[in-house]
Protein backbone atom coordinates (compact mmCIF):
# COMPACT_ATOMS: atom_id res chain seq x y z
CA UNK A 1 0.00 0.00 0.00
CA UNK A 2 1.30 3.39 -0.93
CA UNK A 3 1.12 5.36 2.24
CA UNK A 4 0.94 9.11 2.64
CA UNK A 5 4.52 10.24 3.28
CA UNK A 6 5.17 13.96 3.45
CA UNK A 7 8.78 15.11 3.15
CA UNK A 8 8.76 17.56 5.99
CA UNK A 9 6.72 18.33 9.08
CA UNK A 10 6.92 21.95 10.15
CA UNK A 11 5.95 23.15 13.62
CA UNK A 12 6.13 26.94 13.36
CA UNK A 13 5.82 28.88 16.60
CA UNK A 14 4.11 31.98 15.28
CA UNK A 15 1.15 32.58 13.00
CA UNK A 16 3.26 34.77 10.70
CA UNK A 17 5.78 31.97 10.17
CA UNK A 18 3.03 29.45 9.51
CA UNK A 19 1.30 31.70 7.00
CA UNK A 20 4.57 32.43 5.25
CA UNK A 21 5.29 28.70 4.91
CA UNK A 22 1.86 28.18 3.36
CA UNK A 23 2.32 31.20 1.09
CA UNK A 24 5.58 29.70 -0.14
CA UNK A 25 4.52 26.09 -0.63
CA UNK A 26 0.88 26.69 -1.60
CA UNK A 27 -0.68 23.44 -2.84
CA UNK A 28 2.29 21.31 -1.85
CA UNK A 29 1.53 21.98 1.81
CA UNK A 30 -1.38 21.17 4.06
CA UNK A 31 -2.28 22.35 7.53
CA UNK A 32 -2.38 19.72 10.25
CA UNK A 33 -3.97 20.26 13.67
CA UNK A 34 -4.68 17.37 16.07
CA UNK A 35 -3.96 14.81 13.39
CA UNK A 36 -6.80 12.34 13.98
CA UNK A 37 -8.75 13.18 10.85
CA UNK A 38 -5.80 13.44 8.50
CA UNK A 39 -4.53 10.03 9.62
CA UNK A 40 -7.82 8.28 8.94
CA UNK A 41 -7.92 9.85 5.50
CA UNK A 42 -4.28 8.99 4.84
CA UNK A 43 -4.80 5.32 5.72
CA UNK A 44 -7.62 5.17 3.21
CA UNK A 45 -5.56 6.88 0.51
CA UNK A 46 -7.88 9.88 0.34
CA UNK A 47 -5.09 12.44 0.53
CA UNK A 48 -3.39 13.57 -2.65
CA UNK A 49 0.36 14.17 -2.92
CA UNK A 50 1.29 16.47 -0.09
CA UNK A 51 4.96 17.31 0.34
CA UNK A 52 4.83 19.41 3.46
CA UNK A 53 2.70 19.41 6.59
CA UNK A 54 2.42 22.63 8.56
CA UNK A 55 1.34 22.12 12.14
CA UNK A 56 -0.72 24.82 13.82
CA UNK A 57 -0.50 23.31 17.29
CA UNK A 58 2.28 25.63 18.51
CA UNK A 59 0.55 28.87 17.50
CA UNK A 60 -1.12 29.58 20.85
CA UNK A 61 -4.56 29.18 19.32
CA UNK A 62 -5.89 27.12 22.19
CA UNK A 63 -8.27 29.27 24.20
CA UNK A 64 -11.90 29.98 25.05
CA UNK A 65 -12.71 33.57 25.90
CA UNK A 66 -15.59 35.97 25.99
CA UNK A 67 -15.38 39.40 24.38
CA UNK A 68 -18.09 41.86 23.32
CA UNK A 69 -20.90 39.35 23.58
CA UNK A 70 -19.02 36.84 21.45
CA UNK A 71 -17.58 33.57 22.62
CA UNK A 72 -14.21 33.03 20.91
CA UNK A 73 -12.85 29.51 20.57
CA UNK A 74 -9.28 29.13 19.36
CA UNK A 75 -8.91 26.77 16.43
CA UNK A 76 -6.59 24.35 18.17
CA UNK A 77 -8.67 24.01 21.33
CA UNK A 78 -9.02 20.30 21.98
CA UNK A 79 -12.59 19.02 22.10
CA UNK A 80 -12.24 17.72 25.65
CA UNK A 81 -10.72 21.03 26.74
CA UNK A 82 -13.73 22.86 25.29
CA UNK A 83 -16.18 20.44 26.89
CA UNK A 84 -14.61 21.01 30.30
CA UNK A 85 -14.55 24.78 29.89
CA UNK A 86 -16.77 26.82 32.19
CA UNK A 87 -17.63 29.44 29.58
CA UNK A 88 -19.08 27.01 27.07
CA UNK A 89 -21.22 25.36 29.73
CA UNK A 90 -22.75 28.66 30.78
CA UNK A 91 -23.10 30.20 27.31
CA UNK A 92 -26.51 28.68 26.67
CA UNK A 93 -25.35 26.70 23.65
CA UNK A 94 -26.70 23.29 24.57
CA UNK A 95 -26.30 22.05 21.01
CA UNK A 96 -22.53 22.47 21.14
CA UNK A 97 -22.08 20.71 24.46
CA UNK A 98 -24.46 17.95 23.32
CA UNK A 99 -22.40 17.49 20.17
CA UNK A 100 -19.08 17.51 22.04
CA UNK A 101 -20.36 14.91 24.45
CA UNK A 102 -21.51 12.71 21.58
CA UNK A 103 -18.04 12.66 20.00
CA UNK A 104 -16.51 9.54 21.46
CA UNK A 105 -14.17 8.13 22.60
CA UNK A 106 -12.09 10.20 24.99
CA UNK A 107 -8.95 9.25 23.07
CA UNK A 108 -10.27 11.23 20.12
CA UNK A 109 -11.67 14.14 22.16
CA UNK A 110 -8.27 14.55 23.83
CA UNK A 111 -6.53 15.03 20.49
CA UNK A 112 -9.03 16.36 17.92
CA UNK A 113 -9.38 20.14 17.68
CA UNK A 114 -12.31 22.44 17.07
CA UNK A 115 -10.70 23.98 13.99
CA UNK A 116 -9.88 20.59 12.55
CA UNK A 117 -13.41 19.37 13.07
CA UNK A 118 -14.72 22.40 11.17
CA UNK A 119 -12.16 22.34 8.34
CA UNK A 120 -12.17 18.63 7.51
CA UNK A 121 -15.54 19.08 5.82
CA UNK A 122 -16.80 15.51 6.01
CA UNK A 123 -20.57 14.96 6.32
CA UNK A 124 -20.15 12.57 9.25
CA UNK A 125 -18.61 14.90 11.81
CA UNK A 126 -20.80 16.42 14.49
CA UNK A 127 -19.46 19.73 15.69
CA UNK A 128 -20.10 21.80 12.51
CA UNK A 129 -23.80 20.94 12.57
CA UNK A 130 -24.13 22.21 16.12
CA UNK A 131 -21.95 25.26 15.47
CA UNK A 132 -24.02 26.15 12.41
CA UNK A 133 -27.23 25.99 14.44
CA UNK A 134 -25.64 28.47 16.84
CA UNK A 135 -24.75 30.78 13.89
CA UNK A 136 -21.02 30.45 14.31
CA UNK A 137 -18.47 32.43 12.32
CA UNK A 138 -15.06 31.32 11.12
CA UNK A 139 -12.07 33.64 11.40
CA UNK A 140 -9.53 32.98 8.66
CA UNK A 141 -6.03 34.42 8.50
CA UNK A 142 -3.68 34.77 5.55
CA UNK A 143 -0.61 36.85 4.81
CA UNK A 144 -2.89 39.59 3.53
CA UNK A 145 -4.93 39.80 6.70
CA UNK A 146 -8.01 38.43 8.33
CA UNK A 147 -11.49 37.66 7.06
CA UNK A 148 -14.61 36.38 8.77
CA UNK A 149 -17.07 33.99 7.13
CA UNK A 150 -20.34 32.65 8.46
CA UNK A 151 -20.14 28.89 8.88
CA UNK A 152 -23.28 28.65 6.73
CA UNK A 153 -21.20 29.80 3.74
CA UNK A 154 -18.00 27.98 4.63
CA UNK A 155 -18.44 24.71 2.74
CA UNK A 156 -18.13 23.90 -0.95
CA UNK A 157 -18.19 20.12 -0.88
CA UNK A 158 -16.76 17.07 0.87
CA UNK A 159 -13.10 17.69 1.85
CA UNK A 160 -13.47 21.12 0.30
CA UNK A 161 -14.14 24.06 2.59
CA UNK A 162 -13.94 27.58 1.16
CA UNK A 163 -10.38 27.91 2.24
CA UNK A 164 -7.44 28.85 0.01
CA UNK A 165 -4.18 26.94 0.24
CA UNK A 166 -2.47 29.88 1.95
CA UNK A 167 -5.08 30.39 4.66
CA UNK A 168 -5.41 29.14 8.23
CA UNK A 169 -8.56 29.09 10.35
CA UNK A 170 -7.58 30.73 13.61
CA UNK A 171 -10.83 31.00 15.51
CA UNK A 172 -14.46 29.97 15.67
CA UNK A 173 -16.78 32.44 17.33
CA UNK A 174 -20.46 32.88 17.96
CA UNK A 175 -22.76 35.29 19.74
CA UNK A 176 -23.76 34.27 23.23
CA UNK A 177 -27.35 33.18 22.94
CA UNK A 178 -29.50 34.96 25.45
CA UNK A 179 -33.04 34.13 24.42
CA UNK A 180 -32.29 31.17 22.16
CA UNK A 181 -32.09 27.59 23.33
CA UNK A 182 -30.40 24.84 21.38
CA UNK A 183 -30.09 21.07 21.24
CA UNK A 184 -28.30 18.43 19.21
CA UNK A 185 -29.04 14.79 18.46
CA UNK A 186 -27.30 12.20 16.35
CA UNK A 187 -27.72 8.65 15.24
CA UNK A 188 -24.74 6.40 14.65
CA UNK A 189 -24.29 2.65 14.51
CA UNK A 190 -22.95 2.56 18.06
CA UNK A 191 -22.58 5.14 20.81
CA UNK A 192 -18.93 5.61 19.84
CA UNK A 193 -19.03 6.00 16.09
CA UNK A 194 -19.38 8.58 13.37
CA UNK A 195 -22.93 9.65 12.79
CA UNK A 196 -25.24 8.56 10.01
CA UNK A 197 -27.42 11.60 10.50
CA UNK A 198 -27.28 14.44 12.97
CA UNK A 199 -29.61 17.33 13.73
CA UNK A 200 -29.04 20.55 15.63
CA UNK A 201 -31.55 23.27 16.30
CA UNK A 202 -31.66 26.55 18.13
CA UNK A 203 -35.00 28.16 18.81
CA UNK A 204 -36.78 30.89 20.73
CA UNK A 205 -40.02 30.23 22.55
CA UNK A 206 -42.58 32.89 23.49
CA UNK A 207 -45.90 31.94 25.06
CA UNK A 208 -45.31 28.28 24.27
CA UNK A 209 -44.92 29.10 20.57
CA UNK A 210 -41.73 28.81 18.56
CA UNK A 211 -41.03 32.33 17.35
CA UNK A 212 -37.61 31.80 15.82
CA UNK A 213 -35.88 28.63 14.74
CA UNK A 214 -32.73 27.50 12.96
CA UNK A 215 -32.52 23.86 12.06
CA UNK A 216 -29.42 22.21 10.61
CA UNK A 217 -29.13 18.65 9.36
CA UNK A 218 -25.81 16.89 8.80
CA UNK A 219 -24.94 13.58 7.20
CA UNK A 220 -27.49 13.74 4.40
CA UNK A 221 -25.88 16.35 2.17
CA UNK A 222 -22.32 17.15 1.24
CA UNK A 223 -22.10 19.58 4.16
CA UNK A 224 -24.46 20.49 7.04
CA UNK A 225 -27.59 22.06 5.55
CA UNK A 226 -30.38 24.36 6.64
CA UNK A 227 -33.88 23.61 5.46
CA UNK A 228 -35.76 26.91 5.28
CA UNK A 229 -39.13 25.31 4.42
CA UNK A 230 -38.94 23.23 7.53
CA UNK A 231 -38.06 26.22 9.68
CA UNK A 232 -40.87 28.33 8.24
CA UNK A 233 -43.39 25.55 8.76
CA UNK A 234 -42.57 25.44 12.46
CA UNK A 235 -42.63 29.16 13.18
CA UNK A 236 -45.50 30.40 15.35
CA UNK A 237 -46.49 26.84 16.09
CA UNK A 238 -46.63 24.79 19.20
CA UNK A 239 -44.37 21.84 18.40
CA UNK A 240 -46.59 18.77 18.58
CA UNK A 241 -45.00 15.43 17.77
CA UNK A 242 -47.13 14.73 14.69
CA UNK A 243 -46.74 18.24 13.35
CA UNK A 244 -42.94 18.11 13.38
CA UNK A 245 -42.85 14.65 11.85
CA UNK A 246 -45.25 15.58 9.06
CA UNK A 247 -43.36 18.75 8.28
CA UNK A 248 -40.05 16.88 8.25
CA UNK A 249 -41.34 14.11 6.00
CA UNK A 250 -42.55 16.73 3.55
CA UNK A 251 -39.30 18.72 3.67
CA UNK A 252 -37.12 15.75 2.66
CA UNK A 253 -39.55 14.23 0.20
CA UNK A 254 -37.70 15.48 -2.88
CA UNK A 255 -34.27 15.88 -1.42
CA UNK A 256 -31.60 13.58 -2.78
CA UNK A 257 -30.06 12.14 0.35
CA UNK A 258 -26.41 11.10 0.29
CA UNK A 259 -26.15 7.41 1.20
CA UNK A 260 -23.21 5.96 3.13
CA UNK A 261 -21.89 2.45 3.76
CA UNK A 262 -23.70 2.25 7.05
CA UNK A 263 -27.01 3.74 6.03
CA UNK A 264 -28.84 3.88 2.71
CA UNK A 265 -30.67 6.99 1.56
CA UNK A 266 -34.01 5.25 2.22
CA UNK A 267 -33.04 4.44 5.79
CA UNK A 268 -31.88 7.99 6.43
CA UNK A 269 -35.11 9.33 4.96
CA UNK A 270 -37.11 7.19 7.39
CA UNK A 271 -35.07 7.98 10.44
CA UNK A 272 -34.66 11.72 9.87
CA UNK A 273 -38.18 12.90 10.83
CA UNK A 274 -37.91 11.04 14.13
CA UNK A 275 -34.53 12.55 14.87
CA UNK A 276 -35.75 16.04 13.97
CA UNK A 277 -38.85 15.60 16.12
CA UNK A 278 -36.80 14.50 19.13
CA UNK A 279 -34.26 17.27 18.64
CA UNK A 280 -36.87 20.06 18.36
CA UNK A 281 -38.72 18.70 21.38
CA UNK A 282 -35.51 18.46 23.35
CA UNK A 283 -34.72 22.12 22.65
CA UNK A 284 -38.35 23.12 23.28
CA UNK A 285 -38.41 21.35 26.63
CA UNK A 286 -35.14 23.00 27.49
CA UNK A 287 -36.65 26.39 26.70
CA UNK A 288 -39.64 25.71 28.91
CA UNK A 289 -37.43 24.30 31.61
CA UNK A 290 -39.38 21.04 31.71
CA UNK A 291 -37.89 17.63 32.12
CA UNK A 292 -35.58 16.89 29.21
CA UNK A 293 -35.61 13.18 29.82
CA UNK A 294 -39.17 12.97 28.48
CA UNK A 295 -37.60 12.94 25.05
CA UNK A 296 -35.45 9.89 24.36
CA UNK A 297 -31.81 10.62 23.60
CA UNK A 298 -31.54 7.74 21.26
CA UNK A 299 -34.11 6.32 18.93
CA UNK B 1 14.67 9.73 -0.41
CA UNK B 2 12.93 10.30 2.84
CA UNK B 3 14.96 12.36 5.25
CA UNK B 4 15.18 10.95 8.74
CA UNK B 5 15.99 12.99 11.77
CA UNK B 6 16.65 12.44 15.45
CA UNK B 7 13.87 13.28 17.88
CA UNK B 8 14.08 13.28 21.65
CA UNK B 9 11.09 11.81 23.43
CA UNK B 10 10.50 11.01 27.06
CA UNK B 11 8.90 7.62 27.64
CA UNK B 12 8.18 6.29 31.13
CA UNK B 13 10.49 8.90 32.61
CA UNK B 14 13.46 8.00 30.39
CA UNK B 15 14.80 10.08 27.52
CA UNK B 16 15.19 8.35 24.18
CA UNK B 17 16.93 9.65 21.09
CA UNK B 18 15.10 8.02 18.22
CA UNK B 19 15.30 8.14 14.45
CA UNK B 20 11.99 9.31 12.99
CA UNK B 21 10.60 10.29 9.62
CA UNK B 22 8.37 13.28 8.97
CA UNK B 23 4.85 12.53 10.20
CA UNK B 24 5.81 9.33 11.96
CA UNK B 25 3.31 7.97 14.42
CA UNK B 26 4.04 7.56 18.11
CA UNK B 27 3.05 3.89 17.89
CA UNK B 28 5.67 3.01 15.28
CA UNK B 29 8.36 4.89 17.14
CA UNK B 30 7.48 3.23 20.44
CA UNK B 31 7.45 -0.26 18.99
CA UNK B 32 10.20 -0.13 16.39
CA UNK B 33 12.62 2.56 17.58
CA UNK B 34 12.26 2.60 21.35
CA UNK B 35 11.57 -1.14 21.47
CA UNK B 36 8.62 -1.06 23.85
CA UNK B 37 6.25 -3.55 22.23
CA UNK B 38 3.68 -3.67 25.02
CA UNK B 39 1.64 -1.06 23.16
CA UNK B 40 -0.16 -2.98 20.42
CA UNK B 41 -1.10 -2.18 16.87
CA UNK B 42 -4.68 -3.16 16.22
CA UNK B 43 -6.77 -1.43 13.61
CA UNK B 44 -4.21 1.34 13.01
CA UNK B 45 -6.72 4.11 12.50
CA UNK B 46 -8.24 5.02 15.81
CA UNK B 47 -10.98 2.50 16.34
CA UNK B 48 -9.83 -0.32 18.57
CA UNK B 49 -7.82 1.26 21.37
CA UNK B 50 -5.07 -1.38 21.58
CA UNK B 51 -2.51 1.40 21.05
CA UNK B 52 -3.76 3.66 23.86
CA UNK B 53 -0.98 5.42 25.79
CA UNK B 54 -0.87 8.37 28.18
CA UNK B 55 0.50 11.68 26.95
CA UNK B 56 0.68 14.23 29.77
CA UNK B 57 -1.78 12.08 31.76
CA UNK B 58 -4.45 12.05 29.04
CA UNK B 59 -5.27 9.02 26.92
CA UNK B 60 -4.53 9.18 23.21
CA UNK B 61 -4.45 6.71 20.34
CA UNK B 62 -0.73 6.43 19.65
CA UNK B 63 -1.39 4.97 16.19
CA UNK B 64 -2.60 8.34 14.94
CA UNK B 65 -0.60 10.67 17.16
CA UNK B 66 2.23 12.37 15.25
CA UNK B 67 5.53 11.84 17.03
CA UNK B 68 6.32 15.48 16.26
CA UNK B 69 3.80 16.47 18.94
CA UNK B 70 5.52 14.37 21.59
CA UNK B 71 8.59 16.56 22.00
CA UNK B 72 8.68 17.88 25.54
CA UNK B 73 5.72 15.77 26.60
CA UNK B 74 5.57 13.01 29.14
CA UNK B 75 4.58 9.67 27.61
CA UNK B 76 3.63 6.68 29.74
CA UNK B 77 3.09 3.27 28.15
CA UNK B 78 1.90 0.02 29.68
CA UNK B 79 5.51 -0.85 30.58
CA UNK B 80 5.88 2.14 32.87
CA UNK B 81 2.37 2.25 34.26
CA UNK B 82 2.90 0.41 37.55
CA UNK B 83 6.11 2.29 38.22
CA UNK B 84 4.38 5.65 37.85
CA UNK B 85 0.99 5.02 39.41
CA UNK B 86 0.47 2.91 42.52
CA UNK B 87 -3.09 2.10 41.58
CA UNK B 88 -1.95 0.40 38.34
CA UNK B 89 -0.78 -2.69 40.24
CA UNK B 90 -4.17 -3.05 41.89
CA UNK B 91 -5.88 -2.75 38.50
CA UNK B 92 -3.59 -5.37 36.96
CA UNK B 93 -4.13 -7.78 39.85
CA UNK B 94 -7.91 -7.42 39.70
CA UNK B 95 -7.97 -7.95 35.94
CA UNK B 96 -6.05 -11.15 36.51
CA UNK B 97 -8.35 -12.38 39.28
CA UNK B 98 -11.67 -11.44 37.68
CA UNK B 99 -11.19 -12.65 34.13
CA UNK B 100 -10.65 -9.16 32.74
CA UNK B 101 -8.93 -10.56 29.65
CA UNK B 102 -8.67 -13.69 27.56
CA UNK B 103 -6.31 -13.39 24.60
CA UNK B 104 -4.82 -10.23 26.07
CA UNK B 105 -4.24 -8.26 22.90
CA UNK B 106 -6.51 -5.38 23.94
CA UNK B 107 -5.39 -5.50 27.58
CA UNK B 108 -2.52 -2.96 27.49
CA UNK B 109 -4.90 -0.37 26.02
CA UNK B 110 -7.71 -1.26 28.40
CA UNK B 111 -5.42 -1.00 31.42
CA UNK B 112 -4.22 2.44 30.32
CA UNK B 113 -7.81 3.62 29.76
CA UNK B 114 -8.90 2.19 33.11
CA UNK B 115 -6.06 3.96 34.85
CA UNK B 116 -6.98 7.25 33.20
CA UNK B 117 -10.54 6.71 34.38
CA UNK B 118 -9.34 6.33 37.96
CA UNK B 119 -7.06 9.35 37.71
CA UNK B 120 -10.14 11.52 37.22
CA UNK B 121 -12.66 9.68 39.34
CA UNK B 122 -12.03 7.24 42.16
CA UNK B 123 -15.61 5.98 42.22
CA UNK B 124 -16.94 5.77 38.64
CA UNK B 125 -20.50 4.64 37.98
CA UNK B 126 -21.31 1.95 35.41
CA UNK B 127 -22.09 4.63 32.83
CA UNK B 128 -18.82 6.38 33.53
CA UNK B 129 -16.92 3.10 33.18
CA UNK B 130 -18.59 2.47 29.83
CA UNK B 131 -17.87 6.03 28.69
CA UNK B 132 -14.25 5.74 29.82
CA UNK B 133 -13.74 2.47 27.95
CA UNK B 134 -15.77 3.38 24.86
CA UNK B 135 -12.54 3.77 22.91
CA UNK B 136 -11.32 0.24 23.54
CA UNK B 137 -12.61 -2.84 21.80
CA UNK B 138 -12.34 -6.32 23.30
CA UNK B 139 -13.49 -9.22 21.17
CA UNK B 140 -13.09 -11.99 23.80
CA UNK B 141 -14.59 -11.07 27.14
CA UNK B 142 -17.84 -9.44 26.09
CA UNK B 143 -16.75 -6.69 28.52
CA UNK B 144 -18.43 -8.39 31.48
CA UNK B 145 -15.12 -9.55 32.93
CA UNK B 146 -13.61 -6.12 32.40
CA UNK B 147 -16.45 -4.33 34.18
CA UNK B 148 -16.31 -6.91 36.98
CA UNK B 149 -12.58 -6.24 37.37
CA UNK B 150 -13.07 -2.48 37.50
CA UNK B 151 -15.87 -2.79 40.05
CA UNK B 152 -13.57 -4.94 42.12
CA UNK B 153 -10.89 -2.21 41.96
CA UNK B 154 -13.46 0.35 43.13
CA UNK B 155 -14.35 -1.91 46.05
CA UNK B 156 -10.71 -2.28 47.08
CA UNK B 157 -10.12 1.48 46.83
CA UNK B 158 -13.15 2.21 49.00
CA UNK B 159 -12.04 -0.35 51.59
CA UNK B 160 -8.54 1.11 51.82
CA UNK B 161 -10.01 4.57 52.14
CA UNK B 162 -12.22 3.40 55.00
CA UNK B 163 -9.22 1.83 56.69
CA UNK B 164 -7.30 5.09 56.50
CA UNK B 165 -10.36 6.99 57.69
CA UNK B 166 -10.92 4.68 60.68
CA UNK B 167 -7.24 4.71 61.55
Amino acid sequence: MKFFRPKEFFSPESLVDALQLLEGYRRDARVIAGGTGIYELAVRNYIPEVKYLVSVMNLDLSYVKEEEGFLHIGATTRLQQLLEDKLINTAGVGAITDALRSIRPLQIRNVATVGGEVCISVPNVDLPTALMACSAQVVIASVKGERVVALDDFYNDIFWPKLKSNEIVTEIRFKKQKDMVSAFLKLGRTAADFNLVNVATSLRVDNNLITDIKLVVGGIGRSPLRFKDLEEALINKRPERELIENVAVKAFHDYEILPSVHGSAEYKRLILPVLIRNCVLKAYNRALGTNESEVPNRI
Amino acid sequence: MMKSRVTTISVNGKKYFVRTKAYDTLLRVLREEVGLTGTKKGCDYGGCGACTVLVNDTVVYSCMYPVDYCVGKDIVTIEGLAERYEIASIIQKEFELNGGFQCGYCTPGILVSTLSLFLKNKNPSLDEIKEGLSGNICRCTGYEGIIRSINSVIKILNETEEKIYNG
